[in-house]
């Protein structure tokens, strides 16, 4: 059995939280040694996580084929699935 | 056992601190590539003729969508994906996490100190204590101020004056306002590089680059912050999960960095983002048997219904629907509350 060691709410690990680059963390917390979460892998967690980016470009690149008013009411609809869907 | 390794700490292994963070990354690469074409299409609109047919009219309302798409993006890179990487760093070099995350925020309007500063000094350390400014102003009545007036007030208006005031009072320590004024200059030198590309247009710059800014916090960062912890109050021993809602949405967690789990996150903020799903199972029947709020939706969802809800109640009511697999059986007797612990050892299954 591995344990997480966790950052309880209200404590100085929460407020320590962690060290990005700034100096702004000055307590060392526990790192999770939990094992990989059941998450999507390859190909489908890039385009998965980096979903909006990608549908960004591809829609901005689009563009080029199918004009501006196009990707501006794509860019619309998109806007109104995400809301319902997410 | 083992109880992990202090996570200020570098593994010494390659280039990032967990595996996972390479889509954090990935993320902001994307959008950088993004803002570059848009300037790009931009600047050469008039000599390519697939675009210079649709006249600049066509032209503004390629712009208005690019700051849509990028305003939109920029605001999940901020509010979630340099989020991520303020509480656990991505990279194992301190220097690459320092200059990573300067470029990480600019398109979404913030100097990557101030945000870590708002979210982990504030808002983390004092969550919907009267001192937590990152959050919603209360009514006389106690309830939280229209998401309206919270979206258009915070950013920038509220931030700069908070940040401010923190950076002038000395309450941070003496090297604090220092640190706040060389920061401030690294963010406007990276922020000034679009306007110059763009040629210092009034007009692109105000569409492609401060628009973008705008609906990163206005429209995407604020409503999200406002669902995270509608509803909620100070975490108290009766209620040691009242503090914040969870989203379960499948689609909403693939897309947004799991930012969903944000009971977990608050409670156990340094659990990484790629295991909360994971660390979510093993909470929850506790989850269930205080009362949590998990909701079926995600923040988007959640957002419009409870700007809906400014007008139609019913629409906020719908907000707060808990997720069937989450409702308390009625027959379960209330147990005492758990004393408090600064550390919880987490049992999971070893693969």
């Amino acid at each position: 059995m591995t344990c997480v060691r966790t950052g309880n709410i209200g404590t100085a690990e929460n407020r320590g939280v962690d060290s990005s680059g700034f100096g702004t963390r000055d307590v060392p917390l526990a790192q999770s040694d939990m094992n990989k979460a059941a998450s999507p892998s390859g190909l489908a967690a890039v385009i998965g996580r980096s979903l909006f980016p990608v549908i960004a470009l591809v829609l901005l690149a689009g563009t080029f084929v199918w004009g501006p008013w196009v990707t501006l009411g794509a860019t619309y609809a998109w806007w109104r699935l995400v809301g319902r869907i997410g | 056992m083992n109880m992990g390794t202090p996570a200020g700490r570098s593994s010494g292994k390659g280039l990032f601190a967990h595996p996972e963070d390479l889509h954090c990354v990935l993320f902001q690469l994307f959008l950088v590539a993004g803002f570059a074409l848009a300037f790009t299409m931009w600047n050469v609109w008039d000599s390519v003729p697939s675009l210079a047919s649709y006249g600049h009219a066509g032209r503004n309302a390629f712009a208005v969508a690019a700051a849509m798409l990028l305003g939109w993006s920029s605001g999940i890179n901020v509010g979630v994906n340099f989020h991520n990487h303020s509480h656990r760093k991505v990279f194992n070099a301190a220097w690459m996490n320092r200059w990573f995350g300067r470029f990480w925020t600019v398109s979404g309007g913030w100097p990557a100190y101030y945000w870590e500063h708002s979210h982990v000094t504030v808002h983390h350390a004092h969550l919907l204590e009267s001192v937590d400014w990152t959050l919603p102003k209360r009514k006389a009545n106690g309830e939280w101020e229209s998401i309206y007036v919270y979206a258009l007030a915070h950013w920038p208006f509220r931030y700069v004056a908070h940040l401010w005031d923190d950076a002038v009072s000395g309450r941070y320590g003496a090297k604090f306002g220092r640190k706040m004024a060389v920061e401030f200059a690294w963010f406007v030198a990276i922020w000034m590089i679009p306007p110059v590309v763009l040629g210092f247009d009034p007009l692109a710059v105000a569409l492609l680059w401060l628009l973008p800014q705008w609906l990163a916090n206005v429209a995407v960062m604020a409503p999200g912050m406002y669902a995270q912890h509608a509803g909620c109050s100070v975490k108290t021993a009766d209620a040691p999960f009242g503090h914040s809602n969870t989203f379960v949405n499948r689609f909403f967690n693939l897309t947004m960095f799991n930012i969903g789990y944000h009971i977990e996150h608050h409670d156990h903020p340094s659990v990484h983002w790629s295991e909360l799903p994971r660390f979510h199972e093993t909470m929850k029947a506790r989850y269930i048997d205080a009362g949590a709020r998990v909701l079926p939706i995600g923040y988007y969802r959640g957002g419009q219904l409870l700007c809906r809800g400014e007008w139609v109640s019913s629409q906020r009511d719908l907000f707060f629907v808990q997720h069937a697999d989450y409702v308390r059986p009625s027959n379960v007797v209330e147990a005492p509350a758990a004393p408090e612990r600064s550390v919880v050892d987490v049992p999971v299954r070893a693969s």
